[in-house]
């Protein structure tokens, strides 16, 4: 670069010294004029104060922690102790003070707590809706508590294999705490039996149920437990425990007031069902769907459906929470426009619009397992006679006990079959509803 | 945990792929957040140095930035065939999310000049760097900018210039004059500092 002797282009001369592009030719002129002018010396002293300066701003230099927090929660990344980067300079009491100062630490808790709003906000939304329409569906059906413990649930939900969900509320799921409501849970509703292992903590919480079941409507937690605790058994199976502590509670206590007149006498019907092997379907889900879904293809003929058209029966084993695999079957009806050439020639153009049975195996994931309202994702890799098919569905499923599940969807299919050895496809767009039974 | 501190920044950037889509092999998950996080704490200062001087005078508004660069800076990470300085890129992306950010919402900055005065009552380091900070509120953002990547970021003109989409002698004029200017902003003060000093 030239640079012409005025004061202007020293300093530009100043610059790119400090700036370490200063080339060595121009130098010499530099510290030449450096000895001769007061005003660029000063103007070098003063740029090499604002280069240290700037250099022990430490508040640009040093990320806060919560932002790297937020990073890497963003990526699905877990935050670790030293995630927070290391200011290249030494902190001084003030700038430490700068750093911990009200209005950054305010921005560090808005950052987080935007953070943990964004990821936490949907699921709350979820969880409050479930519970509301729960609450709402058990209030008008005036048994809080019949289907739960009827068929088992009740204790597989709150404590069957740790128990340390007894006292809970039931998380998102939806599901009504354990205290203080049962008293409103189904006077004159007839106690069926229900499978429960054989330890004294479930005993215990089945005696509550069942006694509470018979209790006034405006009984509380209470009065459950005096009720349990006044047993005329009690000390008899207390007596049996501890001379063999092996003794179960239900055998200690062998003779439950089934009935409100506390005849002491079970019918059949109500005789508490010992403990049970495991159903070989237990995992298994069977459900079936219907399908209300258009042809992306404009269709010019009419569908030739067959009954029943356009439905599918599954099955899926549950490999985890979250992942089912199990096979599908159904029938639906494709529109095809297809062409092929005859030995002569002539291109024809094929349109029709047949029903075929499909088959595949299916894998479903659902998102929110616990929760009364999930939403899902269901995919099929099948077949059908003439070619291969594809199915995707995203919706959401509604469980009003953990046995039972409805859902509806969004879900697209296609079709892949071939024609002269050109590949075509019958793409389709529509809604699914079904309902599904979780053995 | 993975030890990726002897791994160039090339290196680190395909490591960070979840796919082979590109033809690279395809890290695992830890590998992928284990070459991040060196990622990170490599450019994270100067990418934090010009979200804060040279985008925004919202720390807020800076914080957001800061963190949505990196978070695109990744995701960038899956499609980009090949990437020869890193830095360069995590600021270039930086600075096109302040232009989109200032075209929706352009912030004015008045400056008070009592507090000027207040702030420069003692004549430490942390004075002046209020004082020049505030100065750099008052320069034109493309000057500002310059100047933050060349004296916060160490980038040479030349990197300024592909930065900033303009040539490199524009690049080392914006520096020069926004270096001029401070200094002429400081000037009183400046000259106060010379007799303590």
């Amino acid at each position: 670069m030239n640079y012409e002797q005025s004061s202007d282009n020293f300093t530009e001369l100043l610059y790119d010294f400090l700036d370490g592009a200063l080339a060595p030719e121009n130098e010499t002129r530099l510290f030449a004029a450096l000895t001769q002018d007061a005003d660029l010396r000063a103007e070098l002293k003063e740029q090499l104060h604002i280069n240290a300066t700037i250099q022990t701003d430490e508040y640009a230099f040093t990320p806060p922690a919560a932002s790297g927090e937020a990073i890497f929660a963003r990526l699905g990344f877990a935050a670790e102790a030293g995630d927070t980067i290391a200011a290249p300079i030494l902190a001084s009491p003030a700038s430490t003070a700068a750093l911990t100062s009200p209005a950054l630490t305010g921005v560090s808790l808005a950052a987080r707590a935007g953070i943990a709003f964004r990821r936490g906000s949907s699921l709350v939304l979820v969880a409050l809706l479930s519970s509301l329409l729960t609450a709402w569906l058990l209030r008008s059906s005036g048994n809080g508590y019949g289907g739960d413990i009827n068929n088992g649930d009740f204790l597989s939900r709150f404590g069957n294999s740790s128990g340390n969900g007894y006292s809970g509320n039931g998380g998102s799921s939806g599901a009504p705490p354990f205290h203080g409501s049962f008293a409103e849970s189904g006077a004159g509703t007839s106690p069926q039996p229900f499978v429960i292992a054989d330890t004294v903590f479930q005993t215990v919480i089945k005696s509550v149920i069942i006694r509470q079941e018979q209790a006034p409507s405006n009984a509380t937690m209470a009065t459950a437990y005096q009720t349990l605790t006044s047993l005329p058994e009690a000390p008899q199976a207390e007596q049996a425990l501890s001379t063999n502590p092996q003794t179960s509670l239900s055998a200690a206590l062998p003779k439950v007031p089934w009935t409100q007149d506390s005849t002491h006498t079970p019918t059949p019907a109500q005789t508490p069902a010992v403990q049970q092997a495991p159903s070989p379907l237990t995992g298994i889900t069977i459900g079936a769907r219907g399908m209300v879904s258009r042809s992306i293809i404009w269709a010019s003929v009419p569908a030739k459906e067959t009954f029943p058209s356009n439905a599918a029966l599954y099955a899926l084993y549950s490999l985890s929470t979250h992942h089912s695999i199990g096979v599908e079957f159904g029938q639906e009806s494709f529109f095809q426009r297809y062409y092929f050439t005859n030995p002569q020639g002539v291109e024809f153009r094929v349109e029709q619009h047949p029903t075929f049975v499909w088959g595949g195996l299916a894998y479903r994931y659902t998102m929110l397992p616990e929760s009364t309202f999930s939403p899902f994702a269901h995919v099929v890799a099948g077949a059908t006679q003439i070619g291969g098919l594809g199915r995707g569905m995203v919706g959401v499923s509604y469980s009003p006990d953990a046995r039972t599940q409805f859902h509806l969807g969004a879900e697209a299919a296609s079709l892949f079959y071939q024609s002269d050895g050109v590949w075509f496809m019958s793409p389709k767009l529509g809604v699914s509803y079904g309902v599904s039974i979780k053995f | 945990m993975f030890n990726y501190s002897n791994r160039s920044d090339e290196e680190l950037f395909l490591l960070l792929r979840s796919s082979t889509a590109l033809g690279s092999q395809a890290s695992s998950s830890a590998e992928r957040e284990a070459a991040f996080r060196e990622l990170y704490a490599r450019h994270g200062k100067r990418v934090h140095a010009y979200c804060v001087r040279a985008v925004s005078s919202s720390a807020q508004e800076a914080e957001d930035i800061f963190q949505e660069t990196f978070v695109r800076f990744f995701n960038a990470a899956q499609t980009e065939r090949t990437m020869t300085n890193v830095p360069a890129f995590l600021l270039r992306i930086a600075r096109n999310l302040c232009l989109n950010h200032k075209r929706d919402s352009r912030p004015t900055y008045v400056l008070n000049d009592d507090d000027l005065h207040h702030k420069a009552q003692e004549y430490g380091t942390t004075e002046l760097l209020h004082l020049i900070t505030t100065a750099l509120e008052l320069l034109e953002d493309d000057q500002r900018e310059a100047f933050v990547l060349r004296k916060y970021d160490g980038c040479s003109f030349q990197e300024i210039a592909e930065i900033t989409n303009t040539t490199e002698n524009n690049a080392r004029s914006r520096v020069h004059r926004a270096q001029a200017k401070i200094r002429s902003i400081l000037a009183p003060y400046l000259a106060d500092i010379d007799q303590h000093l």
